[in-house]
Order: structure tokens, then sequence, then C-alpha cells
């Protein structure tokens, strides 16, 4: 009988695996164990193998996806999973995915969740006990007869958990569960998951990008680059890395990376923080209140075009689904030419049904919108797309051709413009997008970064007047999302406009010149990014938080509003204590 | 619209059947259309499964609105039909005129009766029962039902899943075309062109980018199912509500068994075929 306190719920060694037989492998010789009750994180970008780590603790590698597979992961401390099915192994490790839609299959939420343990043939009791304390603990009893898919996007992904744990698995695996949802939802799953972690003394495997809400959460973490385990240790030993971390294109936690880089220019930091707090105790001793409070906002941070032609006027819109569903109601905006603007708010807010407004997709049941002087009701599919392009977050859901060049001259041609002039813009929009030596190749066979940079240049190539971004950092890693953005700046600077939707505060805070935060189909708050963070009640009731730097600059008394780390480490230099404070 | 393609429980007396009840009555309409050819029986047919919608609270509107997708085909169909099929024994008396008139060159004259356009109205007929049919059956029998009737009829529980899957799936698919569509019309793609190759190929960019993420969205959906124990223990699989086949089970299936069997033996004795209508038309 092997000693309890020894046996590993997971083990993994010298793992190595690689899709199809002559592809190269995507993780190489992974080592690693959870012991009972480890909660573990393992983050990285795009390709890193993260996915890849948890489709093989439940045996879905090597049984249902096939390739090479090396080393031996272990469950329990006796399944090898290659000798027991996914069925078995999920019994013991429980899976919850990125993205609720493809886990939710029964037609009501009680079902989904007593689908599993029915599957394992527990007894009808425990089942119903189980599922009503489930209901509790995931705060969806009101909804147990509704259809997963009528849920938000948190409460999907919670009803998803609470399906896994119907069954009790002593050992939970998470890949990326908040990816897809809003912040409300991301800190609805990831509160769940830490009180199971600590209440049930759960086995925990999260695979996340968002490092700020977790580090509290987990006993260990794991840089993972390319198949391979950079750094590992607890939050604080491997967060000594911050920089390097930021680098490779993670998320990063942005007091952690200040603290960092004020160490490295000379302040006497010892221990990196990791939350608001945390930082508020490290450098608050450290910095002149005084000076800082007289400190300058920052400077704008790029070129602003104050044109007075109007972009986008919207003037009086409602917009009501067949199903009755009023997604907005009497909305006015209005954008001018030159305006880099966000568009935020929580799933269900309003700001998509908003935006599909923009470029006709939807027409107002009420309302006018005119876009560019064309009024969108009777603009036709063609002039709409030709001033407005909208990129979609997944590349996938537009590629339809088998050459990029193809593929970029897709809505050239559906507008008719000659051959010359496409063959001219194809290759001026391959330029700017660096993917010119992509042109001949198939779109469905190339990354996920260069699918995404074939669908920005196949928009670019009809040349709009505005850009809209659909939540570029939703499913996506924080680097794919950067580049982007930088490309939405280069853009911004030729003088387009920028409209990008997103719930991600720091994106908004560190790219967009104007907020504009919509709550239950309506704006609630539109202001220049700085002043509307500091309208604290209006952030409050859309429930977003201001970025770490911006929560730091108020806990320290700055009058104004730092919107990057940048900016806060060039205040901070200023009003550090000994520093000469020169205005 | 991708909802309303999915199960919903609307508590109806055609919702508490058996799931295997429900099935026998989707058997029973398919088996019999498969015999039947007249339209005027068709289209009874079709209005009874109508009312078989309307009594699992579907509305009639819903029904005819889910229909409205698939009418180019159906379209298409019907006029491939007029084109092509002609009656066993023609009657020049019910000689409409000529497609292609004798004496063209190279090509052979093609007759145009009446018959022909009685049977192609059966032909779509049968079409758009075969697709209300199984509408109502994916948004009356929920997926995991289906999956255990299935296994419950001794089939392979990997059948089950399949089926289960597929219905399941649905919602998400139609989902996914939607925003395919969405992402499209942003790059000026339509369809409004009589040129059928332009319109083919139209459609080809909107059913290529589903296409794939539909096939990977199966492979996820068919891991989570597998991730939560599916086909782990089917024989000892808790059954937490075990459906009992009650009376009124008992007294639709006999009532769909019968209407399968007679349906099968009046088309097949060659009594519900197009001749009825031409009879009621007044052609001898």
């Amino acid at each position: 009988m092997p000693d309890e306190s020894k046996v590993y719920s997971l083990n993994y060694d010298k793992f190595s695996f690689a899709y199809g037989e002559e592809n190269p492998d995507v993780v190489e010789n992974i080592s690693m164990s959870l012991p009972k009750g480890h909660v573990l994180l393992i983050t990285g970008p795009s390709g890193a193998g993260k996915t890849t780590i948890c489709r093989a603790a439940n045996g879905l590698i090597p049984h249902e996806f096939k390739g090479k597979m090396h080393g031996l992961v272990t469950i329990a401390g006796r399944y090898n999973s290659r000798r027991f099915g996914v069925s078995a192994l999920s019994k013991i490790v429980g899976v919850l995915q990125q993205d609720p839609d493809t886990q939710l299959f029964n037609p009501t939420v009680e079902e989904e969740i007593v689908f599993g343990a029915c599957n394992y043939g527990l007894p009808a009791s425990d089942i119903r006990q189980r599922t009503e304390y489930l209901l509790e603990l995931t705060r969806l009893t009101v909804h147990r007869r509704k259809n997963p898919h009528n849920l938000s996007g948190g409460q999907q992904q919670s009803c998803a958990l609470a399906a896994v744990l119907s069954f009790d698995p002593a050992t939970l695996i998470l890949d990326e569960p908040t990816s897809n949802i809003d912040p409300i939802g991301s800190r609805e799953v990831l509160a769940l998951m830490a009180q199971l972690a600590r209440e049930e003394g759960r086995t925990t495997l999260l695979v996340e990008h968002k490092l700020e809400e977790l580090v509290h959460l987990v006993d260990e973490m794991i840089v993972m680059d390319k198949g391979k385990i950079l750094h590992r240790g607890t939050v604080h030993e491997v967060l000594e890395h911050v920089e390097y971390i930021d680098s490779v294109g993670l998320s990063v936690p942005q007091v952690t990376l200040l603290a960092a880089r004020l160490r490295n220019s000379g302040w006497s930091i010892d221990t990196l923080p990791l939350d608001v707090d945390e930082a508020l105790a490290t450098l608050g001793p450290l910095i002149d209140h005084e000076a800082l409070a007289c400190l300058p906002e920052p400077p704008p941070r790029r070129v602003q075009h104050n044109h007075e032609e109007v972009a986008v006027d919207i003037h009086q819109l409602t917009h009501t689904y067949k199903d009755g569903t009023v997604a907005v109601r009497d909305l006015n905006l209005e954008i001018h030419r030159g305006e880099f603007v966000a568009i935020l708010g929580q799933n269900g807010s309003g700001k998509t049904t908003l935006v599909k407004h923009l470029n006709g997709l939807l027409k107002p049941t009420s309302g006018t919108v005119t876009v560019a002087g064309l009024n969108t009701r009777k603009a036709s599919i063609n002039e709409m797309a030709v001033t407005v392009g909208f990129i979609f977050q997944n590349p996938d859901t537009q590629i339809c051709k088998l050459k990029v060049y193809d593929e970029l001259a897709f809505g050239l041609k559906n507008v008719g413009l000659p051959n010359v002039e496409i063959d001219q813009r194809v290759k001026q929009a391959a330029a700017e997008l660096e993917i010119t030596h992509l042109l001949d190749k198939n779109p469905f066979l190339l990354s996920m970064g260069e699918k995404q940079r074939v669908a920005v240049a196949s928009v670019l190539t009809m040349q709009p007047s505005i850009l809209v971004l659909d939540e570029p950092t939703t499913g996506q890693d924080f680097k794919r999302a950067k580049e982007i953005m930088d490309l939405a700046v280069r853009l911004h600077e030729e003088g387009q406009t920028i409209i990008v939707i997103t719930h991600d505060m720091n994106l908004a805070a560190e790219y967009c010149d104007r907020m504009i935060i919509m709550a239950g189909g309506h704006i609630i708050l539109d202001a220049p990014t700085r002043e509307a963070f500091r309208s604290q009640e209006a952030l409050r009731t859309s429930s977003l938080r201001p970025p770490q730097v911006t929560q730091l600059g108020q806990a320290l008394e700055y009058p104004g509003a730092w919107l990057t780390v940048d900016e806060a480490f060039s205040s901070l230099n200023d009003a550090r204590i000994g520093a000469s404070h020169g205005t | 619209m991708a909802l309303e393609l999915a199960y919903q429980d609307r508590g109806t007396v055609i919702h508490r059947l058996d799931p295997r009840v429900k099935l026998l009555w989707w058997l029973s309409i398919n088996i019999t259309l498969a015999t039947w050819n007249d339209p005027i029986f068709l289209f009874l047919l079709l209005v009874s499964v109508f009312i078989y919608g309307r009594v699992a609270g579907i509305p009639v509107k819903q029904s005819l609105q889910n229909l409205l997708p698939v009418l180019p085909f159906v379209l298409f169909v019907l006029i491939a039909n007029i084109a092509f099929w002609r009656p066993p024994y023609p009657a020049s008396a019910h000689l409409i005129g000529y497609i292609v008139h004798p004496g063209t060159p190279v090509i052979p004259p093609i007759p145009f009766y009446w018959e022909t356009i009685v049977f192609s109205f059966g032909t779509m007929l049968r079409l758009l029962i075969i697709v209300s049919s199984a509408l109502l059956l994916i948004k009356t029998v929920s997926p995991s039902e289906l999956a255990l009737a299935v296994t419950r009829m001794k089939i392979p529980p990997e059948i089950g899943m399949a089926l289960s899957m597929t219905i399941a799936y649905i919602p998400v698919v139609v989902g996914q075309l939607i925003s395919v569509m969405e992402a499209q019309q942003s790059r000026a793609w339509k369809i409004k062109t009589s040129n059928p190759i332009t319109r083919f190929r139209a459609y080809a960019s909107i059913s290529i980018p589903t296409f794939f993420r539909s096939f990977q969205a199966a492979e996820a959906m068919a891991a989570a199912m597998m991730s939560r124990g599916f086909g782990y223990d089917i024989d000892h699989r808790t059954d937490l509500e075990p459906t009992k086949f009650d009376t009124l089970d008992w007294i639709m299936a006999t009532i769909f068994a019968a209407f399968m069997v007679g349906g099968f033996l009046l088309g097949f004795l060659g009594i519900v075929q197009y001749t009825f209508t031409m009879h009621v038309l007044g052609f001898s």
C-alpha cells in the first residue's frame, strides 16, 4: 500500500507529445507533479503547450488526439493514462475547457449538471443532494430549468464547472476557463475555483492568462513557452522574472512589473508586490507624497487629431431583437474622425449590438445611425463595407479561400474593383501586415497569429475610414491582442477612426483616448480615459475595475490618473524621496 | 435563431412522451411519405406535422419560418422535377406543351404533362415534411433523452452519442453560421445574384468557414462529453427519473405504429399516388 501523502494526484514524467507522426513536439520532456490539494497555475503564450498538458491529464491524449507521445502520465499514483480510457480517467480528473458553448449540450442547467454523475452510475439520492449543493454553490438555483445557452458567459462556465464537479473528481483541470467571458464572469469562476480548492482541498491545475486575479490563489506557478517550462516556483519566486515574462508577451500584474522596474532603477525593494495593497505598503514609504500630489498629468500619448468632422452620429437609437429583448434604448452618440474610442461593458450591456449598427449588420428598430455621412438604414452592403472595417475576434470566422492572396482580395472583388487595383491593394496590405511571404500559402494551414494578420489585412484592403475591433483580447493571448492594437495605433496615426469593443480595462487604458461605458443598453459614462477612471460610481455600476496602476495612484493620492506602467514609473521616479523635484 | 432550433422543455403532452414514442412518430411520418407521392395526401401529412408541433407548443408561424432557409433547395428540386420527370404512361390529353419542341436539332423533344406538375409538387411537399418533422423531433426530444432512448433500444452507445451530439450541435452550428455571415457581409459579401455559379461561389464563402469552425467545435464537444463519462458503463447508468412507458405512451405508440403500417400499405398498394390528385383535377 503506497504512502497516501507521497501519492501524486497527477504526475507527468518526461512527457512529450506531437500531434500527428510527422509534426514536431508541442511539449517536450515535461516533468511535474501535483500533490493532493495543490493548486498549480500554468501560464504561457499561445503555442506554449498548455492545452496539450490539460488533454493528457484525463487521457484525451493519447486516446482521442492522436500523435506521438513519449513519457508517462500517471493519475492518482496508479493509473497510467495509456491504459485507461477517457471516461474512466475523467472520473478522477475532471476537465473544464475554455469555450462554454461546446461543453453545454443538455436542455436545462439541471440536466447538464447531473449528466456526468449519472454516467458514472452514482446513487440517485447522492446525485440529487450534490446537484442541490452545486446549484447553490454556483448560484444557479433560480436558473435550474433554463437552457444553459441562455445564461451569461460567467454563468455558463459556472454551469460547466458544476457539471464536472457533479461526479466529484479528486483533481480538477481548468483550461483557460475565463478566456471567453467578461470580468464579472471571470471573477465568479475564479472565486468558485478558489473556494473549491480551499474548502474541499481539491487538487487543481489551472491554465490562465489573468495573473492579476490569481496571484493569491495558487500554490505554485509554471511559465511555459514553446513546449518547455521556463520558470516554476511560488508566485513570488516566478514573478521575480516579471520583466522577462512581460517580454515574452504575457499579461503580468502591473504593480509587480512597476516595482521590478523601479527596483532596477535603484529603488530599495526587497520583495515584489503582487497586488495593489502590497504595492502601497512597499512603495508608500519610499515616496514623497507632497511631491507626488504636485505632479502634473502625464502628457497625451499620441497624435490627437481633434477633427470637427463627425464620423459616427447615432440619434435616439433603439434596437429590439425578434424575441423582444431591447438591447439598446434611446442611445445618442457622436464620434469624431480620428478618435480612438473604447466601448466597454459587461456581456449583455449592448455594446456589440451598438457597433453592429455601424456597418449595417443590424438596422435600427427606431432612431438613425449615420456613418461617414451614410444613413446605415439606406446604404448598400458595398458602401458600408468600404466605410467601416470590422475585425472579428476569431479569424476562422471569415477565412474562406485557399490562398492568402485570394482571401485578401475577397472584399475587393465583392465590391467589383478592377484587377489592377485589387492587386495593388492586396500587396500594400500584405506589406503593412508583414505577410507578403504568405500570399501563396493556404490560410487554413497558418498559425493562429498569422491567420489573425491575414484577417486584419483582408479588412484593411478595403481601406475603410473607420475600423472596429471586436473584443481583441477575448480568446487571445496578451501578445496577439497587443499586436493588433499596435497596428490600430499605426492606422490611427494616419487619421483613421478606431473603435474598440472590449471589457479589458488595461487595454482600454493603454490605447484609447475616450471611454464609453455601457450598461443595460445605455451609455452610463462617456469621457476621456483619465477622467473616466476618476468616475468611481460609473465604474462600480458596470462592475469594471481600473487598471492596477490607476488604483495604486488613487491609493497614493496622486491627483491624476496613470494609465500605464510607464506613466506610473515616470511619475514615481519624480516623486521618490531624495529625488530632485523639478517641475 | 440558434436557440429556436434547440430543444426546449415547454412542458406539453408531447414533451412528456417517452422519447421512443417521439422517435416512432418521426419514423411513422418518414416511412409513410417514402411510399406516398400524392400532393393532396402529402399536404394533409404536412398539416398533421404542423398540428403535432402546435400541440408541442411551437407556433405554426415559427414552424413555417424555420422552413425559409431550405426554400431555395426545395424550389430547385421542384424545377428539376418539372424538367426531368415524365409520367410512365403519358396521355396526350394531359400534354401542356413542350420544354424542348419536336424538331429541335440534336436535342430530343421534352414534353410537359399535368402529371409532371402534380408529381413535382408532391416531391416538394415530401421535402418540406422531412425537414419539418426532423426539426420538430429536435425541438421535442432532448439530446440526452435521445441518447438514452437509443441505448435502451440496444443500439451501441456510440450511435446514441453521435445522435445526441448531432442534435445538441445544431444551435452551435447555426450560431457559427450567423457569425460567419456577419463577418463576410462586413467584406461586402452578398448572394443577391441570379447567376447560379456566382451564387454557388457566394455560398462557398459561408460554408467553408462554418464547416471549419463546426469541425473544431464538434471535436471539443466530443471531448467534453467523454470527459463527463459518456459511455463509461451504459448498463449501469443512473436513471434519475426512470422513464416508464405509461398508458399515454402506449396509446400514442399504438396510434403512430398503426399509422405507419396503414400509411405504408396505402402507398405500397398504389392508393396514395399522384393519380389521386389527377382524378380530383378531373383528368381521367
